[in-house]
């Protein structure tokens, strides 16, 4: 049975992470975890997700808490695997380049249309996983045929030079 | 004549595909969250913590978007910037932004009723 992927959506605002939850769970059968700081999803980061909601700004709850940048440079140095989306209500131009810079996947400014493009962001992430295979195994593919058609010629070419027939190879 | 509403729920009605409980929790996760955030707010200004205002400001954005609040984001946007100034203007800008998010979360709270 193939497993369920898992989803961390981090967020101090409780109703964006309760609202993003009812979205994807209705259009995708995944685990989701909610956590309202980063230091939170880092604590529980061996739960292995397969993706990271990460909000900028987490630290209405708790003052001294982590800003999305710095909790993304820590889940890239022990899990680059993790794709990270940021979900983010800080419009700066800047901070969204930093995050892509340190390996978010995409940058999602919070408004009305915030949850059809993270669905459309887990889409393309789930179709560039799926491309990313078909190449792979295209490749093996590739190399397997090359393999064959090299072991042909080389015979080919053997039973030229030493006169063997391929009707009549000679031990028969 | 009617006065002009400062919310509007046609979002949370295509959020929620026409699910009135959805829509009602949502609602008062709003109302609840609103006001923790004046009353936060309110005391940070007290303090003249200028940092926390915007952050908790900050976070009352996207809800205003969410629940159709358009005039309540100019003003969020406008005490994000001041927080990084001497934060002068926040007081003034918390008076009108408080004003509309109390007028809003009175319309939103009759619309849960007529919900229920």
């Amino acid at each position: 049975m193939a497993t369920l992927k898992k989803i961390f959506l981090v967020d101090d605002d409780h109703n964006n992470n309760e609202m993003l939850k009812m979205h994807l769970s209705s259009k995708f059968n995944l685990e989701i975890l909610t956590f309202s700081t980063g230091e939170d999803c880092l604590n529980n980061i061996d739960l292995n997700p397969d993706y990271i909601i990460l909000d900028y700004n987490l630290n209405s709850v708790k003052a001294e808490a982590a800003n999305g940048i710095d909790i993304l440079k820590k889940i890239k140095e022990t899990k680059p695997e993790i794709f990270v989306l940021f979900l983010s209500g800080q419009d700066k131009i800047e901070v969204a380049v930093d995050t892509i810079k340190y390996g978010a996947y995409d940058y999602v400014v919070k408004n009305q249309s915030s949850f059809l493009r993270i669905e459309n962001c887990l889409v393309n992430i789930h179709k560039n996983i799926r491309l990313q295979y078909l190449a792979k195994a295209y490749r093996f593919a590739t190399f397997i045929l090359g393999g064959i058609l090299l072991a042909i010629i080389i015979m080919a070419i053997l039973f030229k030079v030493f006169g063997i027939s391929a009707v009549n190879p000679g031990w028969v | 004549m009617e006065a002009t509403k400062v919310s509007d729920l046609t979002f949370l009605k295509q959020f929620s595909s026409g699910n009135t409980a959805m829509m009602k929790k949502l609602i008062n996760v709003f109302l609840n969250t609103a006001q923790d955030s004046i009353e936060k707010i309110e005391g940070f200004i007290n303090e003249k913590n200028w940092e926390r205002v915007g952050s908790i400001a900050h976070q009352l954005k996207p809800q205003c978007s969410y629940m159709g609040i358009k005039t309540a984001e100019p003003i969020i946007l406008q005490i994000e910037d001041a927080k990084n100034s001497d934060g002068s203007s926040i007081p003034v800008l918390f008076f009108s932004l408080k004003e509309i998010i109390q007028k809003a979360m009175a319309e939103l709270k009759e619309e849960t009723d007529k919900l229920a």
